[in-house]
């Protein structure tokens, strides 16, 4: 199987195979052997040269911790490799059903910035009414969580519509506050 | 122990190493929390808001009562310095472990503090010592302004840990600075009052950790540096300061002892002071003084070889402290303490709730490690994000940092973002490893590198990534646990979810 893999804004070319004693990585056409076994917190993985293999039955491993989380979709992972979180685009995937369809991002580019709840808790403040012109970076609704308030601001310039929290309401992560159009 | 998270464990493991038997309290939201099970017992509270469970004096002190302890911790936060707390302790017949009521009801009251600390002829901050109340109209509040002058602190009059506390440049900003700080105030302390203080030009915060007994000895230790401060909260402290000679070290611990004896202290108690590396011949100055065991304690005990938590319950005990003055002022080695946060620093820090899986914490030589949760553990929105603290101990500065960032590297944590990857940043910036720094110090280095990810990892890794997804996407290799089966799920699942992927791998044959 061949996938094609963004890490760190590189695109990688990953091709897996199984092979008689273990996993055969190509990356960018390079040949690797990968050992995968499963370990504390994740998986490790060792991964040596395939070339220079042929020494007496000793073979050398650059070794690594590693783990997978899903986040966003199922393209987009979030890789853990040692304690380092590494965001990942993967393509090429086999889809299955289930995976499928639990996309859910706010609008970007240019057009209506849905102005969501980073996190749950309680609105403090709602700093504009609905209607109102706003400019890039002014202040729309004040959050408060963990005893921090967290002031969101505007992504553009715009007006604001929709506004469907006010100062007291408690609100879940991804709970739409308002619209910037 | 009236408190949750890390310190509650701190304190009961205190209890067990004395052969104590100890008592904690939970909300709601804390039924399995990693301090319910580090107790002999424990008692319900209430519902997860702390307004309705570990803010409730009354639930706290039958709690006492129902479960015949003679003794009660506060920690830090909460109620640790109210001094209605300690005031019902000892009408209910228990023993506060702090100071008394009136001594933290002094001390709390930061304009009272100030003029007792300048009464016992230790030098203030320039400020006001009026207190600007609720009541207090913008008007009257611009006048004491221009009388203190720009830029000046706004600072919450019952306040502590940064919260409450605003920087002022000039008058157009004071009325809106005005209402955030008292709303901060009152969320935080039940009092919207504040006052004006000067602010310094880059002053560091450097402070005096004492042990007070009630035999009228008085210890102080050697200082903390606590001016890596990211928006007035530490999130970095080491002991001792790289910058404090020993004849400044003597006059801050002479000052402090001052204070202390000055408020009839007793307990375990740190004197705040800003120091003025600028204005030549080592100027300091009184900044308040925090009447409670405080957040970046490990510290001074991997130093001084001291159990802090230990002597507070001594000290309440009536003992008398027998720790050798000369050793705790000077320490031994030097130790850093990174305060591990579920906040994503790549996103502003904003908070990060949720379920912590896996949690792998470092280990090894000089590390120490206090945490209060556990892998599988929430953390929940209710209270302070802080999830652990990382204290390590080196022989030198330089050895402290070389092996903070080994300790770091050693974390595997998920399920939450955490500020890890900022203190990893932290630990190779050249003006942290020269200890050239002050309070603005980190607040202006952020400013520089906003957008910047910490998290960036050196490319190999980032390759290491790349072939770990395509063996996740080749079904090779399965999610981590908590994603497949869950939180707190039977091993057997996880289990299961291997054979799966092993059975799918059969179809990989090249």
């Amino acid at each position: 199987m061949t996938f094609t893999v963004t890490a760190g804004g590189r695109v990688h070319e990953v091709r897996v195979t199984r092979v008689h004693e273990g996993l055969d990585v190509e990356v960018d056409g390079r040949r690797l052997h990968a050992d995968l076994t499963r370990s504390g917190a994740g998986h490790a993985l060792l991964l040596s040269a395939v070339a220079g293999e042929s020494g007496g039955g000793v073979r050398s491993f650059r070794s690594f911790d590693v783990a997978v989380e899903h986040e966003v979709s199922p393209d987009a992972l979030v890789v853990h490799v040692g304690s380092h979180r590494i965001p990942v685009q993967l393509s090429g995937r086999r889809r299955f059903g289930s995976l499928a369809g639990s996309h859910h991002r706010t609008a970007d580019g240019d057009g209506a910035q849905v102005i969501t709840a980073p996190m749950p808790g309680r609105v403090v403040k709602v700093l504009v009414r609905d209607g109102e012109v706003v400019e890039e970076r002014q202040g729309l609704v004040v959050v408060e969580a963990m005893k921090m308030e967290n002031e969101l601001r505007a992504p553009r310039a715009g007006r604001v519509t929709g506004l469907r929290v006010a100062a007291g309401s408690s609100v879940d992560t991804g709970a739409v506050l308002l619209v910037v159009e | 122990m009236a408190n949750r998270g890390e310190i509650a464990v701190r304190v009961l493991r205190a209890c067990r190493d004395m052969g104590l038997a100890s008592v904690a309290v939970y909300s709601e939201c804390d039924r399995g929390a990693l301090h319910v099970r580090m107790a002999d017992e424990a008692c319900f509270l209430g519902p997860a808001p702390a307004a309705d469970s570990y803010l409730r004096i009354d639930r706290l002190v039958e709690a006492a009562r129902l479960t015949g302890a003679d003794g009660l911790h506060p920690g830090y936060g909460f109620l640790a310095e109210h001094p209605g707390l300690a005031a019902a302790c000892r009408d209910a017949g228990i023993t506060f472990i702090g100071p008394t009521p009136e001594a933290i009801a002094r001390m709390g009251s930061k304009t009272a503090a100030r003029t007792l600390a300048r009464d016992a002829g230790v030098p203030v901050v320039p400020g006001s010592d009026d207190v600007l109340g609720p009541d207090v109209t913008d008007d009257a509040a611009l006048e004491a302004a221009a009388q203190v002058g720009y830029p000046l602190m706004l600072k919450a009059v019952a306040g502590g840990g940064g919260k409450g506390m605003r920087v002022v440049s000039g008058p157009e900003a004071l009325a809106g600075a005005l209402h955030v700080a008292r709303s901060e105030a009152l969320a935080a302390f039940g009092d919207a009052s504040v006052y004006l203080e000067r602010r310094l030009l880059r002053p560091r915060h450097i402070e005096v950790q004492l042990l007070a007994d009630h035999h009228g000895t008085v210890v102080p230790f050697v200082e903390r540096e606590c001016s890596i401060q990211r928006r007035h909260q530490k999130v970095v402290e080491e002991s001792p300061s790289p910058v404090v000679s020993p004849t400044l070290r003597a006059r801050l611990q002479a000052a402090a002892v001052a204070v202390a004896r000055a408020g009839g202290y007793t307990n375990a108690g740190t004197i705040e002071f800003l120091v003025d590396e600028h204005a030549g011949g080592e100027a300091f100055y009184f900044l308040e003084m925090n009447t409670r065991l405080q957040v970046e304690h490990p510290i001074t005990e991997l130093v001084t070889g001291t159990d802090l938590v230990q002597w507070q319950i001594r000290i309440a005990r009536g003992e008398r402290l027998t720790i050798d003055p000369a050793r705790v002022a000077r320490g031994e080695g030097h130790a850093i303490e990174c305060r591990v946060y579920a906040e994503d620093p790549d996103a502003g820090f904003v908070p990060s709730p949720g379920v912590v899986d896996p949690f792998v914490v470092p280990a090894g030589p000089g590390v120490r490690h206090d945490a209060g949760i556990e892998p599988g553990g929430e953390v929940p929105i209710f209270y302070d994000a802080l999830i652990a603290k990382l204290a390590v101990w080196g022989a030198s500065r330089d050895e402290a940092i070389r092996r903070t960032s080994r300790a770091l590297e050693e974390y595997r944590v998920g399920g939450v973002r955490t500020t890890i990857p900022f203190f990893r940043w932290l630990m190779v910036q050249p003006a942290f490893r020269e200890g050239a720094f002050d309070t603005s110090f980190l607040d202006e280095l952020l400013q520089q590198r906003v957008g910047t990810p910490f998290s960036a990892p050196e490319a190999s890794l980032e390759e290491v990534a790349a072939i770990a997804a395509a063996l996740y996407g080749a079904q090779a290799m399965p999610l981590r646990t908590h994603e497949t089966a869950g939180p707190r799920a039977p091993l057997g699942a996880a289990g299961r979810a291997r054979w799966k992927a092993t059975g799918r791998m059969d179809g990989l044959r090249a």
